[in-house]
């Protein structure tokens, strides 16, 4: 398991840095400062900002390396992910790249989409999570749960809590449609295999691997109003969901709600990649 | 082989293709099912010129009867005048081509006419709110049966209030005023070689004033053809058929409104278009709002031919406005603030479904409304 943390020195940094350094250090792992500056000339201030962020690691934290990038942040970010392998990317967010380049598709997703590992965008407070929220839409559930084991197999605090999250946010398209699923929660779902529930029952049969406290629930609402509202509401210290769709016309038809939960969130959100690096043994 | 297996009713396109001149028996009724669609669009067609044509013959014998005993006299009272008229036939189709006829008869002037059919589509969602509300009344869930037909009232109404301004101020300033498309002679000559013998043998055995009525009640029948011509088995097994299952940008669903609705020429027929996408019937909210927004803009088109079967190049004028209009204002609300809109309208609907007097009074509201703009 390797972690990459990027820095560009300013507060949001800071929050970031210290979460990976409390998971690298649950993981017992080499954490990965990087900080990357636009010119040659910019060095003396990347010295600088590394040395913030090693004078901001948690005592204690185990081992740690530095490096220094020259070029475009979100870019220069992912080649160095590819180039050491990281299976997990940790940046603050507003972090890095032009204005047009944030507006268009902001570090942390373009640091996803081109990258090889999952990316947390750390926002609000950080620390090490003891309750996480995963929210699974029912797409490609076993990548999300399988990538989350992986990562977090060596990462969870004893007494987690794991939620796993289903928004329907269906209604009836006319009259005469039955409805009681709209208003049902995870067990009565589960209980008469509808469609959500044979995905939550699956989910925590999944998740029961890492003997950890796992509840399944549903909520009716829009997505991401009701995930956000969830996360808020279960003082959630990490919100999991997976990537947004890559393919072209995937991407041209389908609404990006990912990218809508982590504008919306005011915690760290984790973003599942769903090819990413296999995670190698310790 | 086993009993069941000879006996077995259904075979598959497989075990068919076994039999020799089995395809050939399985193609031809698609055929003729096909050909039966055709002809019942053909009809629908030929009963909706006729019923235009009807209406147009008879619309000024209700000159005085508008505008004496309805007292619809300015563009308030006709706004009125149109939701509630489609509250009564629940369609709003009719009504738009009600409002063109009145207009083409010197009944009512442009404003009006806008106004009336500006008021037609508010009325025109109100079928699947009543529907919904026959399902509540026999004891079924209040929220399911309600919330689509609401969402379409609340989408329909606050787009269209903002529209009414914008169309009001394009008609009066004359803006679309050079953009005409008179229907040709070819088309004038064949609807009067063809409709004038049947229009002129009515007009014999009816009084005047029957035609008009005797014109809705062909449309309506006509719209109702028509909705049997859909081709509702296409969409189910196109990738469309997943909008329960996946969250949409908003301008895909959008379009989807737009489109579905310029072949069913109805936001409460391309609704229900929606009910067998899904094995459940289910669709979700995000995907919803914009595709009525999309079904409010080509809903138009009926009227639109309505108009160029009207010999007054205004006519057409006037829908285009509608629809440019209207367009305008969706097209805006969604590229500026339409998850802010989306969860207003949202939550409105959340409002009136969970509570019986909640209901009551959005009831009394609907019908309130449109009762006092005609009294103004």
């Amino acid at each position: 398991m390797r972690i990459l943390i990027a820095t560009d020195g300013l507060p949001h940094s800071e929050q970031a840095v210290h979460l990976s350094a409390k998971l690298a250090d649950a993981a017992r792992v080499k954490l990965t400062i990087l900080t990357v500056v636009k010119r040659e000339s910019d060095l003396p201030n990347a010295e600088k900002i590394l040395d913030m962020a090693t004078a901001s690691l948690p005592e204690g934290t185990l081992e740690f390396q530095t490096r220094t990038r020259v070029g475009n942040m979100a870019e220069e970010i992912v080649h160095e992910a590819l180039e050491g392998m990281y299976n997990l990317v940790v940046i603050g967010m507003g972090f890095g790249g032009t204005l047009l380049q944030r507006l268009l598709l902001p570090t942390g997703e373009w640091v996803l989409e081109h990258g090889p590992s999952s990316v947390i965008v750390v926002k609000g407070q950080a620390v090490l999570p003891k309750r996480i929220l995963i929210c699974d839409s029912g797409v490609d559930s076993s990548t999300l749960l399988d990538q989350f084991k992986q990562l977090f197999s060596n990462l969870l605090l004893e007494d987690t809590h794991l939620t796993v999250l289903h928004v329907m946010s269906q209604i009836s398209a006319g009259p005469g449609v039955s409805g009681w699923q709209l208003r049902a929660d995870a067990d009565e779902l589960i209980e008469a295999n509808t469609p959500e529930g044979e995905i939550l029952d699956q989910d925590t049969q999944v998740l029961d691997e890492l003997q950890q406290e796992i509840e399944a629930k549903v909520r009716h609402g829009l997505v991401v109003d009701e995930i956000i509202a969830e996360a808020r509401g279960g003082e959630y210290d990490l919100i999991v969901i997976g990537e947004h769709q890559n393919g072209f016309w995937e991407r041209l038809v389908l609404d990006n709600l990912a990218h809508q939960i982590v504008a919306a969130a005011d915690r760290p959100v984790m973003i599942i990649k769903k090819q990413a690096l296999k995670v190698s043994p310790k | 082989m086993s009993l069941s297996d000879s006996s077995n009713p259904n075979p598959s396109t497989s075990e068919l293709s076994k039999i020799p001149g089995a395809q050939t028996r399985q193609v031809l009724p698609t055929l003729i099912r096909r050909g039966a669609k055709i002809l019942l669009f053909i009809i629908s067609l030929m009963l909706f010129i006729l019923a235009i044509l009807l209406m147009k013959e008879g619309a000024q014998s209700y000159s005085s009867f508008i505008r004496d005993s309805l007292k619809v006299d300015n563009p308030i009272n006709s706004l009125g005048f149109g939701w509630l008229l489609a509250y009564l036939i629940m369609s709003g189709s009719p009504v738009a081509a009600a409002a063109l006829t009145f207009f083409d008869s010197g009944v009512i002037d442009k404003l009006s006419t806008f106004t009336m059919i500006t008021g037609s589509r508010m009325g025109a969602s109100f079928i699947v709110l009543f529907i919904g509300s026959i399902y509540v009344l026999r004891g079924r869930d209040r929220g399911a049966n309600l919330g689509v037909g609401l969402l379409a009232l609340v989408v329909t109404g606050s787009t269209y209030l903002v529209a009414l301004a914008l169309g009001g101020a394009l008609l009066q300033a004359g803006t679309l005023n050079s953009i005409h498309l008179d229907s040709n002679i070819l088309v004038q000559s064949m609807a009067d070689t063809l409709f004038k013998p049947t229009i002129s043998g009515i007009d014999h055995i009816f009084p005047a004033w029957s035609l008009f009525i005797i014109g809705l009640i062909i449309i309506l029948l006509s719209f109702n053809l028509f909705d049997r011509c859909l081709p509702q088995m296409t969409i189910k097994e196109s990738r469309v058929g997943q909008v329960s299952r996946i969250v949409y940008q908003p301008w895909v669903m959008f379009v989807l409104g737009a489109g579905i609705t310029l072949i069913s020429m109805s936001v409460s027929v391309s609704l229900s278009i929606l009910v067998p996408l899904s094995s459940r019937g289910f669709i979700r909210r995000e995907n919803v709002v914009p595709y009525i927004m999309g079904a409010n803009v080509t809903t138009f088109i009926d009227t639109l031919f309505a108009a160029l079967l009207l010999d007054t190049p205004y006519a057409f004028t006037i829908v285009l406005t509608s629809m440019v209009s209207i367009a305008v204002v969706s097209i805006v609300l969604l590229f500026t603030s339409f998850h802010r809109y989306e969860r207003a309208v949202l939550g409105l609907v959340d409002w009136v479904i969970s509570k019986e007097r909640n209901m009551l009074i959005f009831m009394l509201i609907i019908f309130a409304i449109p009762i006092t703009l005609m009294l103004i």
